[in-house]
């Protein structure tokens, strides 16, 4: 059963498409990540889902149920909003449990659902304080109480942890990614905080100007992204591109030539013989983008064993330690490429290193689309 | 905030000269404002022998009220000598509903028009705020008109309505005002939980009000009680309000100029507001800063 259907969804707003045929399908106990930059249409999108915003075109059904025409409180759902909307006259207990009052449950069952979840969040201590009396990761839990209290089809998380600080982000993380476990809820979440995408997703769409760019398992698109821009949203510090051309080599196996301006050593010559689409004769000398994450280049250590492809030397330009990982900067191409290492491989800058690429985890992108090839 | 008594370092011989000189101005300043109401009120309490024997500003060397009973209860208006007290009730029954019905009318279109918005909200609005340029005096002959056709010319309820319908622009534009700086979160998240149109505005933002409500009160209240225009244009004899009334009173002469009297008729006239503004006006000071700084 389809918990959350979608299907070719329109909005704009007089001349403006804010967004352009949306459709998503999401399974029972799913957590879909909507990432993407601000003003992409994600907060419309949900708001769509929960009925506060009308449809242009397309379907909205929740539990195989077209719910276009269903006011928010019948639609099953409930939302955690960014500014937490808690109610200000109202103490916490309260806050959350106006929906059921509203809902006419009775008083005994309200008492009940309430202290359930105020023991599932850690807040029974706050519930008669009001909202003004609570710090910003109080709220955020008080916001959650207020939806985990309806136990709906589906929740609606709309960038809920963007006003906290650091610290407090990621233990909310870790808390939503433990209740969605222990829950086994439906969850739409809107974010545009990529490490909160992957993270807490089971499936992530990546958004850019009212169209998903690219829909699947967190970890296929981080290893697989589908354009230029879902590799740069993705990952921090961002996917490596780095212009290069395609060649073929004596034995027919294709492979990729990145000019170097300065002298050491001339071209480097990368190896394409692992790379998914083995069919490039479409773009046999021409420009195309190689994209490389920071943590597939290593660098190669002699250990007398037979040298690997795709070594080459290199200058270091930058050495930026972050404590588990050190970021080395090195010019590629004309371009600078950042790579991670371990901080015993990072050596000081202006260091000559020999560099391996894993051509295994390259990503190749045609540099006119911008889609993956 | 800053605290303007704290200044680092030493107090020196300057600092204090220009605070006194802050402070002798203010003084003076107050002392000014307040002069025309200190002298109504003691000569309202002066004998009218001892006003006439000496000058006008002076200190009262015998205190009586005879004044005051005079003119809540025996001063002539016209050819009736029964003082101020019925208009002074009329006032009431005039002024107190049309402060409420402007204040529920003014929570109502806030509301609709910053959390409900329709099709030509916004021209709606534009369109109300027209009502607070509107000049009175140009709409006085069509406003008689209209009440004589509804028969209730000359009546309390007549000016009641004028009034109401003339206050309801800029009850609006405050609580419009006040309320679009209420996040509209509140009110999607009260859609979902199942609060409609008036169950959000009875539970939600009614519980957000009462400043505005304050302001709106005060001002509402002060506009309509002295009002003279309406007054003097759509009531007459018994039925006028307490200032049209006092104005009559002051013009009524019956040989002597009883200024005693007529100051503390004044004074009458405007005690309800005075006791609005000392009862209310913290909130009403609140009201008209809140939502410019985030609590
Ligand atoms: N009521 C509205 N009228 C006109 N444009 C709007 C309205 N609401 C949102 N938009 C526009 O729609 C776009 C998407 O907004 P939103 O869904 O809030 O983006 P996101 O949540 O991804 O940051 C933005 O460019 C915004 O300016
Ligand atoms: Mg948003």
């Amino acid at each position: 059963m389809a918990t959350l259907n979608i299907s070719d969804i329109r909005k704009s707003y007089g001349a403006n498409v804010i967004l352009n045929g949306i459709n998503i399908d999401l399974e029972h106990g799913d957590f879909l990540v909507l990432l993407g930059p601000s003003g992409c249409g994600k907060s419309t999108l949900l708001n769509m889902i929960a009925g506060l915003e009308s449809i242009d075109s397309g379907e909205v059904s929740i539990a195989d149920r077209v719910v276009n025409r269903v006011h928010p409180k019948d639609r099953d759902i409930a939302m955690v909003f960014q500014s937490y909307a808690l109610y200000p006259n109202m103490t916490v207990g309260k806050n959350i449990t106006f929906g059921m009052q509203r809902r006419k449950i009775p008083k005994a069952e309200q008492e009940k659902a309430l202290s359930h979840v105020a023991g599932l969040l850690q807040i029974e201590n706050l519930l008669d304080r009001r909202p003004a009396q609570l710090s910003g990761g109080q709220r955020q839990r008080v916001a959650m109480g207020r939806a985990l209290v309806r136990d709906p089809h589906v929740f609606l998380f709309d960038e809920p942890l963007s006003n906290l600080d650091a610290k407090l982000r990621g233990e909310m993380r870790t808390e939503i990614k433990r209740l969605h476990q222990r829950l086994g809820a439906t969850i739409v979440y809107v974010t545009h905080d990529q490490v909160e995408a992957m993270t807490l997703a089971t499936q992530v769409a990546v958004m850019k100007a009212g169209e998903i760019q690219q829909y699947g398992p967190p970890q296929e698109i981080y290893a697989k992204p589908a354009n230029m821009f879902v590799a740069g949203f993705i990952g921090a510090p961002a996917m490596n591109f780095i212009p290069a051309t395609v060649t073929v080599d004596d034995a027919g196996g294709y492979g990729l030539i990145i000019q170097q301006s300065d002298a050491r050593g001339g071209d480097i010559c990368l190896s394409l013989k692992d790379y998914e689409t083995s069919d490039l004769s479409r773009y046999l000398g021409h420009e195309v983008i190689l994209g490389l994450r920071p943590e597939d280049i290593s660098r190669y250590i002699q250990n007398g064993a037979a040298a690997p492809d795709d070594i080459f030397t290199c200058q270091v330009d930058v050495v930026e330690p972050t404590g588990a990982d050190t970021l080395i900067t090195i010019s590629l191409g004309g371009k600078a490429v950042t790579a991670r290492f371990p901080p015993k491989h990072a050596g000081t800058a202006g260091d000559e290193i020999v560099v391996h690429f894993n051509m295994i985890e390259a990503s190749l992108f045609d540099a006119k689309t911008q889609d993956r090839i | 905030m800053i605290d303007v008594n704290y200044s680092a370092g030493r107090l020196s011989f300057s600092h204090v000269l220009g605070r006194g000189f802050i402070y002798g101005c203010l003084i003076f300043c107050a002392v000014i404002y307040m002069m025309p109401f200190l002298i109504m009120l003691s000569t309202s309490v002066r004998p009218l022998a001892e006003i006439k024997s000496g000058t006008i500003i002076a200190f009262p060397r015998e205190i009586t009220f005879d004044a005051w009973t005079k003119a809540w209860g025996e001063a002539c208006i016209g050819t009736k000598c029964s003082g101020l007290s019925s208009h002074f009730w009329i006032s009431l029954k005039v002024v107190i509903p049309s402060v409420l019905v402007t204040t529920i009318l003014g929570v109502l279109n806030g509301y609709a028009l910053t959390k409900w918005k329709f099709r030509g909200a916004n021209l709606v609005f534009g369109l109300m705020l027209l009502g607070c340029f509107v000049p009175f005096q140009a709409i006085l002959l069509p406003m008689a008109q209209t009440l004589g056709v509804f028969g209730i010319s000359n009546t309390p309820f007549g000016l009641a309505l004028v009034l109401t319908l003339y206050g309801i622009p800029f009850s609006t534009l405050f609580f419009r005002n006040y309320y679009v700086s209420i996040p509209d979160d509140l009110v999607k998240a009260a859609t979902i939980d199942g609060a409609g149109f008036f169950s959000t505005l009875w539970y939600i933002i009614v519980p957000l009000s009462p400043p505005i409500i304050v302001v709106n009160i005060i001002w509402q209240f002060t506009n309509m009680w002295n009002d003279f225009l309406f007054g003097a244009s759509f009531s007459n004899g018994d039925g006028q309000p307490v200032i049209v009334a006092l104005n009559n009173m002051v013009n009524t002469t019956t040989g002597v100029k009883e200024y005693n009297v007529d100051f503390a008729a004044s004074i009458i006239a405007a005690l309800p507001t005075i006791l609005v503004y000392v009862v209310a006006g913290k909130y009403f000071i609140r009201g008209l800063t809140a939502g410019s700084v985030k609590g």
